[in-house]
């Protein structure tokens, strides 16, 4: 297994700043994608995923992103983070959009570091349990009688 | 005026030629036999420029849009279908089509005829417009569009009752267990079940159970904009809902059970009886919330699936779809693929990116998919028989010398040590071979 990825999608270093500390401390590989277009092709096969994708979320650049990174890598966890505070319905109705496109999570402000690192602790252990999850189940039982021990005249 | 079912004068035409629901007939030969005002105009087709023409087998694209409505092979299986259809290219066509299939059996039990009735599925979502640019709905329909049945279907008979179970689950409202290995499609399933279902307005949302701590779960539920608040929910999914906490189990089932309620769909690897004796698992989990249990089959028990699986993962990642070498399929059916779907997915992810652009091929897979491949066109030779004498009488002689060692020759004190009289011992000794004499005391 490649080493885990954090990808993040940020409109300034806010976002790179809160998650700096805890990439380092797991060795995860840490990349920035602020291009649109780069973030789904920013993540490669059989590297665990955790991304966060910091937007606009009233424009429509974020859900094209979204949808796109879902459709090629859906094992990859996406954490939609609102760059501003929304109504409650708002929050609601863009949650519920967020999360049928494929976000395993949705943050709204105020957002603190230990809320980024509990969602990104919590979708690294998703993430990494389905890497390492590929165990056989199938294996035969193996017949233990080595015949080097029982040389016969 | 009475119901014009019992009326002997009644005229089936004029009732769908006066229907706003666009209604047509296909026939056996899978051609086009009739079709009301209201498909006409659905489509923007003359039927008398169509009938007679023949549906393709599968799917064709929406252009001409009459053409994207070709009958699923599921109906000409027999049991009613229902599948959305999203219509790509139309300026002024409807987000997509929801087609149901009712097949007509003859009397003779041969298929005679199809007929499809087309509902548009217009923006009914609770969603406020002024949060939900059109981009959202756009990309939330492409989504609904990518999970239909056809998804699920396969030459296999594994995938075949998979799709079976998946259409029964999609036409109630019943809570549903999905178990299956890791990767074998569990969340692919829930998608089908969802979107092909009649909440698919509102959203899926997928809870990774065994990750988030309750309180953040709880926050996006029932915290400020959470979405318990209304309607916004279609389906719920719990991905092994036996890590989450007593406690949120029974705020989930609380807020499933209620008006406006969720569907509910769970996913683990078993189903939900161990969880439950162990305390895990709430006890209305295995009662209530497994109503339907559907298994996804492991990829290893589907293989004839591979050729439309790879197509559909190499399609999903690219436009135009990569091509295939011919060389590369038997080395992926030799593989037992033990992370199911997930780790083809990886394997012809990684093939791709190793091709660069060019046609993939057998060498471009992993060497461990293809040591599988060679192993399996070399078979090893059969393994050498076991001499069941040979090896007994060497265990036996090795028990002999040991005892002997371990009581300094003394032939007495071995036979009682090896629980054998003593004659028996020297004659063993003597078949073997060994000193069968008794050695000089040493004091």
């Amino acid at each position: 297994m490649k080493a885990p990825l954090l990808l993040l999608r940020a409109a300034d270093d806010w976002l790179p700043t809160q998650l700096r500390d805890w990439a380092a401390g797991r060795k995860w590989v840490v990349r920035a994608a602020n291009q649109w277009g780069a973030f789904a092709a920013a993540v490669e096969p059989r590297r665990p995923c955790v991304a966060f994708l910091q937007a606009e979320l009233t424009a429509d650049a974020w859900a094209v992103a979204l949808a796109d990174l879902h459709r090629r890598h859906p094992d990859a966890a996406v954490v939609v983070v609102s760059d501003t505070k929304l109504s409650d319905d708002a929050r609601a109705v863009v949650t519920a959009a967020a999360v049928d496109l494929g976000a395993r999570h949705v943050l709204f402000p105020p957002i603190t570091r230990k809320g980024l690192e509990d969602v990104a602790s919590g979708l690294a252990e998703v993430v990494l349990a389905r890497a390492t999850g590929t165990v056989k189940t199938d294996a035969e039982p193996v017949l233990d009688l080595r015949e080097g021990d029982f040389e016969t005249r | 005026m009475p119901p014009p079912t019992t009326s002997p004068a009644f005229s089936w035409r004029a009732l769908f030629e006066a229907s706003a629901t666009a209604v047509f007939v296909v026939g056996g030969d899978r051609t086009l036999r009739y079709a009301n005002p209201a498909w006409e105009k659905l489509t923007d087709s003359d039927l008398e420029k169509l009938r007679g023409t023949k549906f393709a087998e599968t799917r064709e694209s929406a252009s001409p849009l009459w053409k994207s409505l070709a009958p699923p092979p599921e109906a000409w299986a027999g049991p009613v279908a229902r599948v959305r259809r999203p219509v790509a290219g139309s300026d002024d066509g409807p987000p997509w089509w929801d087609v149901t299939f009712l097949p007509l059996l003859a009397t003779d039990g041969a298929m005679s005829a199809v007929v499809g009735t087309v509902t548009v599925v217009g923006d009914t979502d609770p969603t406020p417009a002024a949060f939900t640019p059109a981009a959202v709905g756009a990309a939330r329909s492409a989504v609904a569009g990518r999970f239909t049945l056809e998804a699920l279907a396969g030459p296999s008979p594994a995938s075949g009752r998979l799709a079976a179970q998946v259409r029964a689950a999609a036409n109630s409202d019943a809570p549903v267990w999905v178990r299956g290995e890791p990767g074998s499609g569990k969340e692919t399933v829930a998608r089908v079940i969802h979107h092909t279902g009649h909440r698919r307005e509102r959203a899926y949302l997928g809870v990774e159970c065994a990750g988030l701590q309750p309180y953040m779960i709880d926050g996006l539920l029932s915290g400020k904009g959470g979405l318990t608040a209304g309607p916004h929910v279609g389906t719920v999914v719990l991905k092994n809902p036996a890590a989450l906490s007593r406690d949120v189990q029974r705020r989930l089932l609380e807020w499933v059970s209620g008006t406006n309620g969720p569907r509910l769909i769970c996913t683990a690897t078993e189903p939900p009886t161990r969880a439950v004796r162990s305390g895990q698992l709430l006890p209305s989990f295995e009662t209530d919330c497994a109503a339907l249990e559907i298994a996804v089959p492991p990829l290893r028990d589907r293989p004839d699936d591979l050729p439309r699986l790879v197509d559909r993962l190499l399609d999903r990642v690219a436009t135009p779809t990569p091509a295939l070498a011919e060389d590369v399929l038997p080395v992926l059916r030799a593989y037992r693929w033990p992370g199911n779907v997930r780790e083809l997915s990886d394997t012809l992810m990684s093939a791709l990116g190793v091709a660069n652009g060019e046609r993939i091929t057998r060498d471009h897979l992993p060497r461990f998919v293809r040591e599988a491949f060679l192993l399996d066109s070399n078979p090893q030779p059969p393994a050498k028989a076991i001499r069941f004498d040979a090896v007994m009488e060497e265990v036996e002689r090795r028990l002999v010398t040991q005892a002997l060692a371990q009581v300094n020759g003394n032939l007495t004190a071995a036979a009682s040590r090896l629980g054998i009289p003593r004659e028996r011992l020297v004659r063993r000794l003597k078949f073997f071979g060994l000193p069968h004499y008794q050695l000089p005391d040493k004091s």
